[in-house]
């Protein structure tokens, strides 16, 4: 009983998943706002400003 | 029995694998950021705040941990935004780098050297508790100290089996209270000692007479420090509405909140050692001794009560990213395992002891992981995934490699670890390679493993090894 309901689980996750995936894999389907080239740009400034202060701090 | 099943797989978006869809997305840039304070908000900032002030001056301590920290976090990081995007945990997109069996060692071995962190925050918890006892009068016995370290653990773990509304609000009420006790600690720091005694501090004798190997090391530390989340990184942003509040929520949440309170803890040890002359990370003893009692009193209590918010929010994430490995397992059952574990090594009583070891074994371990997973996603994959063969689909097997294992991520990870220990032996201190030295340990790992594996992905017939999954991909 136990080992059906297990295998039935696992069936249902799968069919689950699969579903899921079509759904995300659909052209009409919404993601998320994009990291975009500016989160990008942003991202690469904060490390650089990061790391001059870090070099910069060595002589402190 | 349908129906049971039904509710337990719908549970499975949030506690488990399966891809949560943009419509079931709970977090703003807010929440996430609150969540992920909640849990890199521990009492072991204090004591990382406390190691930083041996080895440099407060100038340095405060660019370090907080600069240090963000531009680790602000690199390794980035590759969340797959998370946000497909709604997965970073685990299942591993699968690509360490094929499925590899990607189940890989959770094992993590699991195994981040949980004595939580035994860490357990011990802390019954030491506050113990210390809160006393300033009423109470000599608690130490029999009880284990009692209370327990209590933590099924606490936090109670919380985690309640599900994720109860964590968001756990931690939105939480982290705000706790971020000012921070400035609490702070302010009796500044103000029970003179300010240039902190700002103008400087450790007497680190026991290096170069003076850019004690600050290397720091910046090594907060390094090793921020890269410790890596294995559990995505599970806050997966449940993230859009890419840039799930990417900056783990990039602040630490690199901001976590930071800041290992700077409380660094200006409390400094402050206890002009007191008493001595170092002291004990958040309990320098408020008992610098604050009035009843300041003290109402802090350690939400200090000691953080343990217990990491340890809920950790068990989640550490169960998700099990559950990635593992789809068969029950969520709840692998947050009481990982509940047992934690207990287990709070009854062995020598994790604070040998903490070190800890510590310098998954320091090397991350470096490698993290590298890895920035140079599948934007490198070698490009941000494209074979999503059908890396959920284990009936009749996709992209990523089954050689009987499960991708061999070449688990060199480049063997390979990434040798590169660490090569430069410097984090147990004895001594630099092997000093001019390798100034990219620190993990920095030189991190962008070693990176090269190397993306040579593999270059490499004709590794590059066929590799990249088996291009005809399979739909996103």
């Amino acid at each position: 009983m136990k080992k059906n309901k297990e295998s039935d689980y696992e069936k249902q996750l799968n069919l689950k998943i699969e579903e899921r995936l079509s759904r995300i894999e659909n052209p009409d389907y919404l993601f998320g706002k994009r990291f975009d080239r500016k989160d990008y740009l942003i991202t690469l400034a904060v490390a650089f400003f990061c790391l001059i202060f870090l070099i910069y701090g060595a002589n402190l | 029995m349908k129906n049971d099943i039904n509710q337990e797989i719908e549970k499975e978006a949030v506690f488990g694998i399966t891809p949560v869809l943009q419509s079931e997305k709970i977090y703003g840039f807010l929440d996430a950021f609150l969540v992920l304070s909640g849990y890199c908000i521990a009492t072991w900032s204090y004591t990382q705040g406390s190691y930083l002030a041996t080895l440099v001056n407060f100038k340095q301590l405060l660019i370090g941990a907080f600069l240090g920290a963000i531009l680790m976090l602000a690199i390794y990081q980035l590759p969340v935004i797959l998370s946000v995007r497909y709604g997965i945990d970073i685990w299942i997109w591993m699968r690509s780098v360490f094929g499925h069996f590899g990607v189940k060692i890989m959770t094992v071995i993590i699991i195994v050297i981040n949980f004595p962190w939580y035994a860490v925050c357990a011990e802390l918890f019954a030491s506050s508790m113990k210390n809160l006892a006393a300033l009423f009068g109470l000599k608690l016995p130490d029999s009880l100290h284990l009692v209370l370290a327990i209590l933590c653990v099924l606490i936090g773990t109670f919380i985690a089996y309640k599900g994720i509304a109860t964590i968001t609000w756990t931690t939105r009420i939480l982290v705000p209270l706790l971020l000012g006790v921070g400035v609490m600690v702070v302010i009796i720091g500044f103000t029970s000692v003179p300010f240039e005694v902190i700002w103008n501090y400087k450790p007497v004798d680190t026991g290096y007479s170069n003076k850019i190997i004690p600050y290397i090391i720091s910046i090594e530390a907060n390094f090793a420090f921020v890269i410790t989340l890596v294995g559990g990184m995505s599970g806050v942003p997966r449940l993230t509405k859009s890419e840039n509040s799930g990417f900056w929520a783990g990039v602040l949440g630490q690199g901001l909140s976590g930071s800041f309170f290992v700077v409380v803890g660094a200006v409390m040890s400094i402050a206890m050692q002009h007191v008493t002359g001595k170092m002291i990370d004990d958040p309990t003893i320098m408020l008992a001794t610098l604050s009035v009692p009843a300041l003290a009193l109402s802090s350690l209590l939400l200090v000691a009560f953080a343990n217990i918010g990491t340890q809920a929010v950790g068990s989640y994430l550490y169960a998700v990213m099990l559950k990635s490995s593992f789809k068969k397992a029950d969520y709840r059952v692998l947050i009481m395992i990982l509940a047992l574990y934690v207990s287990i090594l709070c009854a062995w009583g020598k994790i604070i002891e040998f903490f070190g070891s800890f510590l310098t074994l998954s320091a090397c371990i991350y470096a490698p992981l993290a590298a890895l997973l920035f140079v599948d996603f934007f490198f070698v994959r490009k941000q494209r995934l074979a999503l059908r063969s890396a959920f284990g689909i009936a009749g996709y097997h992209a990523y089954d490699y050689t009987k499960g294992i991708n061999w070449i991520g688990v060199l480049c990870v063997g390979a990434g670890i040798a590169m660490s220990l090569l430069i410097y032996n984090p147990i004895t201190g001594e630099v092997h390679n000093m001019f390798l030295f100034h990219l620190t340990p993990t920095g030189f790992s991190f962008i070693g493993t990176g090269i190397l594996y993306y040579v593999f992905s270059r490499i004709p017939s590794t590059r066929k090894y590799l990249l088996r999954d291009r005809e399979e991909l739909t996103v």
